[in-house]
């Protein structure tokens, strides 16, 4: 079982990580939501059906993790708040910079502004344009990963492009006011 | 730069930490340890549902010894003053 679970993670451990970097944009939590992805692997290698490709099983169980991840941080820092209005107390949770090593030196900087952008994005247009636009995956297989059909696909790539490009614009035009400044 | 459909264009190849996996299967070596087998968590279910039940009924029959002893102690008190008037 070890064995076969070593061979998947030669296969996919890359992919794995690589999409949990793009949703978290953090080493750390990264690495742990690739390791929650292969646990539940191992965990359920039974259960996985043939008639479905193990890659996106895999992407969809990876999907899946991020999210959860996702929901964890924000409920905690949701509980932070209201303990911090409770008690009186600032109860700090801690706002993980940047650290994404899948991004080229050179636009660490303007990626950064984009990923700011689209994690502003609602969790399913976020995860077409993470599965579409930064892994390459071709409309069918975002369909099959997201458990929808290509046209909903379709739909939310274009909504989440012209959220991300309003915000984007938005994001320019602060920083062209305050250079003018 | 800001062009939506090109932004993997500036991504570039990612290498897996190489303790990850060794970390995934020490993860994987825990949850074995930790994990009760279902047979065994209904056993203990049950123990503890049995155990409750017997606690119930020893704490009913305490309560009915402790009222039929206070209401013979106060048959008895009654029967006295009786005798003395």
């Amino acid at each position: 079982m070890m064995n076969h679970l070593g061979q998947l993670y030669q296969a996919y451990g890359k992919s794995v990580y690589r999409i949990a970097l793009h949703y978290v944009q953090n080493v750390e939590d990264a690495q742990e939501i690739t390791q929650d992805v292969f646990v539940a692997i191992h965990d359920h290698l039974n259960e996985f059906r043939q008639e479905a490709q193990i890659t996106t099983w895999i992407h969809r169980i990876a999907v899946n993790k991020c999210l959860d991840h996702l929901r964890f941080k924000k409920r905690k820092k949701r509980f932070a708040a209201v303990m911090s209005i409770i008690t009186g107390e600032k109860h700090e949770t801690e706002i993980p910079h940047f650290d994404h090593p899948g991004v080229a030196m050179e636009s660490q900087e303007e990626m950064k502004k984009i990923f700011d952008a689209i994690n502003q994005l609602p969790e399913q247009q976020k995860t077409a344009i993470i599965l579409m636009k930064l892994e390459g995956h071709s409309q069918q297989e975002t369909a099959v990963i997201m458990n929808t059909s290509t046209k909903a696909v379709e739909s939310l790539i274009s909504r989440g492009k012209q959220k991300l490009r309003e915000i984007l614009s938005k994001d320019m035009d602060l920083n062209n006011v305050k250079t003018t400044r | 730069m800001r062009d939506i459909d090109n932004i993997s264009a500036h991504l570039v190849e990612t290498e897996l930490p190489p303790y990850l996996f060794t970390r995934i299967e020490a993860a994987i070596e825990q949850k074995k340890k930790v994990h009760i087998p279902a047979a065994r968590t209904w056993v203990m279910a049950m123990a503890l549902v049995a155990t409750l039940v017997i606690d119930l009924y020893m704490i009913r029959n305490k309560w009915n010894e402790q009222q039929i002893v206070s209401v013979q102690s106060l048959i008895e008190v009654q029967d006295n003053q009786l005798y003395h008037e």
